[in-house]
């Protein structure tokens, strides 16, 4: 039975690695967890540690990570914990929404907020304007607590093509 | 001197060593991390008026834009600061040092930068 022997140990914890090939049916019926955006995370109430298994991994991609890691310093649970953590900071779906919310709702009141707020500070949150003041202190003090939220003075701001590159001049000296 | 980037609304400050880049012709550039760290998504521009980088290659990519407070030396200024996702550069262009003055000693390879109070060099 695979819980009892786990083809891949790190430091003791066992690792299960699975791809699409694998007959894994025996191992899924072991597991009691949820499924959540391809990872699987089981407990195994007949081990005092949990488990990690995470779905259609090739042991190629592990055995690089685990190799990239040594050369490192960490181990593969120090890396694959850091590299989750930055997904979720980079992918946060609420802020992702409220991003959309708010973006449309200046898309679609464009217009209006070009003649009605000309020269003022103004906040869109969760698809609606806040409030509009003259400096931006003023604004602060109406603000929510969101994940996204539109700051603009109205009339200040226009796209632009602007060139990156070129020579860089690194700063030495005070 | 180093430059400090202060998120306006939440006051979360980041700071870093200047890296005047002469041929980014925008204000400054920031890496997806920092812009990140530093909550920026939370003061953003609307993305209509996002604008569009060029890189040296010619490809273009928007560039998301937020106010943050930036301090060079004793000078304060609210300006935009952009980035563009997965970006790890962090540059001061050239849009940047406009209001200050800047003189390049070529065969000292170092450039200069002059505001009210004080001063800064760089070295190519």
């Amino acid at each position: 039975m695979l819980l009892n022997s786990p083809r891949l140990e790190y430091y003791g914890v066992p690792i299960y690695m699975g791809s699409d090939r694998d007959n894994s049916c025996e191992r899924d019926r072991c597991l009691d967890g949820f499924e959540y955006l391809n990872i699987w995370i089981a407990r195994y109430p007949s081990m005092k540690r949990q488990g990690i298994y995470i779905k259609g991994v090739s042991e190629e991609l592990y055995r690089e990570i685990k190799a990239q890691s040594a050369k490192l310093g960490k181990t593969v649970s120090e890396v694959m914990a850091a590299a989750m953590q930055d997904w979720l900071r980079r992918k946060s779906p609420e802020e992702e929404r409220e991003f959309l919310q708010n973006n449309l709702a200046y898309e679609s009141i464009e217009e209006e907020i070009l003649t009605k707020y000309q020269g003022k500070w103004i906040a869109i949150e969760k698809g609606r304007v806040v409030n509009a003041t003259e400096s931006l202190n003023q604004l602060k003090r109406s603000l929510g607590d969101v994940d996204h939220r539109i700051i603009l003075k109205v009339g200040e701001a226009r796209p632009m093509k602007k060139y990156l590159g070129g020579s860089s001049l690194r700063r030495i000296k005070s | 001197m180093k430059i400090s980037i202060k998120n306006p609304i939440n006051g979360a400050t980041l700071t870093h060593e200047g890296l005047l880049d002469t041929g980014h012709d925008g204000l400054i550039l920031l890496s997806w991390d920092a812009y990140v760290e530093l909550g920026l998504r939370k003061c953003e521009l609307p993305r209509k008026l996002w604008s569009t980088g060029v890189s040296v290659t010619g490809e273009e990519f928007l560039l998301r834009a937020a106010y943050a407070e930036v301090e060079l030396g004793r000078a304060r200024r609210l300006v935009l600061v952009e980035t563009y996702r997965d970006n790890v550069r962090r540059l001061v262009g050239r849009g940047f040092i406009e209001p200050y003055i800047a003189i390049l000693d070529g065969p000292k390879k170092l450039l200069r930068v002059e505001c009210e109070s004080t001063s800064s060099r760089a070295q190519t």
